[in-house]
């Protein structure tokens, strides 16, 4: 398999890190916080449960880094694999929790990355951002973490079967549940919007 | 075809996974119910926004304190160990305390019934006679 210069450069910093060389890991941490927090906050929809399960992802990365293994793909794809798993561990046990108290309408104010120039088109995509998401939070966290998988990682149906280790059935017909949710919690949203 | 096999079929059809028979049904059942073809058109575009999110920013100072949380050097035996057995590493305090709490518990127990008592005066009576 050919790899990119970042996946050689993931490599050498690896082996420095597991020779001692404690800058190499900071490097690692710093390139790879955006994209797991990101993660972490499309599964949980909560800022500080973001950030929790980033720490905690790390660590573990950390304690694993001996076990990564070049010949079984990129370093990028390991850290997303670790990140995960971690993530649908906490999803089963957030479950319970959400199963008993049933969601969460807390709203938060984040700060999005923003691309637009201009300040209106700023706020117009942070208020649109933050209405998908408030939206997203208010599916259950299976429902949820399936259809983060699938739609916003892009994983397929088979991989998403594999890592949750729920049969690949179940998989689409959650996945088809989420998205009529999302729809329909989303269209209810709106309607409430116009009429307040 | 019923509303109900319309939502049923409703993911096959995002993924183009519908051909055929099953795809003119659903196509048609779209076409007679209004209800049906909203749901269709609301889904597409709640998919849309959902693509379309942006990037969220990490809080600052994360990376600062993953880098101290993980000061230690990485993937020592004993922290393989504990990972072996899911154990972190702020569970051994609690499991050394619950350690020594059993080994109390089994010698308190062992004493109180398996111990035979010391009766006194035993050990004077089997002792030899003073004699001046």
């Amino acid at each position: 398999m050919e790899q990119g210069p970042d996946a050689q450069s993931d490599l050498l910093l690896v082996e420095r890190c597991l020779q001692g060389d404690h800058q190499q890991w900071e490097v690692i941490v710093y390139r790879y916080q955006r994209l797991v927090y990101n993660l972490a906050y499309r599964f949980t929809g909560r800022f500080d449960r973001a950030e929790d399960l980033t720490q905690e992802i790390f660590i573990k990365i950390y304690r694993s880094l001996a076990s990564f293994e070049e010949k079984r793909g990129e370093f990028k794809n390991w850290v997303m694999v670790m990140a995960r798993n971690h993530l649908i561990d906490h999803i089963r046990k957030e479950k319970r929790g959400w199963m008993r108290f049933g969601g969460t309408d807390e709203l938060e104010k984040l700060d999005y990355k923003q691309d637009a120039p201009d300040p209106a088109k700023r706020l117009e995509q942070q208020e649109r951002a933050e209405f998908v998401h408030d939206c997203l939070r208010q599916l259950s966290p299976d429902l949820r973490g399936a259809l983060v998988m699938r739609e916003i990682e892009g994983c397929t149906y088979e991989e998403i079967s594999d890592s949750t280790r729920v049969p690949l059935g179940t998989v689409k017909s959650r996945i088809n549940r989420a998205r009529i949710e999302l729809a329909r919690i989303m269209n209810l949203r709106k309607m409430q919007l116009v009429q307040s | 075809m019923n509303c109900n096999d319309f939502e049923n079929q409703l993911g096959d059809y995002l993924d183009n996974h519908l051909s055929g028979a099953p795809l003119d049904a659903f196509e048609q059942h779209r076409r007679q119910c209004p209800l049906c073809a909203m749901l269709l058109e609301n889904v597409k575009d709640s998919m849309v926004l959902l693509r379309q999110l942006p990037e969220v920013e990490p809080p600052a100072g994360l990376a600062g304190r993953i880098i101290a949380a993980t000061s230690d050097a990485p993937a020592k035996p004993l922290q393989r160990l504990f990972s072996f057995f899911h154990l972190e590493r702020e569970l051994v305090p609690h499991l050394l305390t619950a350690a020594l709490v059993v080994l109390f518990v089994v010698s308190a127990g062992y004493n109180f019934f398996f111990r035979q008592p010391d009766v006194p005066g035993a050990s004077r009576a089997a002792a030899p006679a003073w004699s001046p």
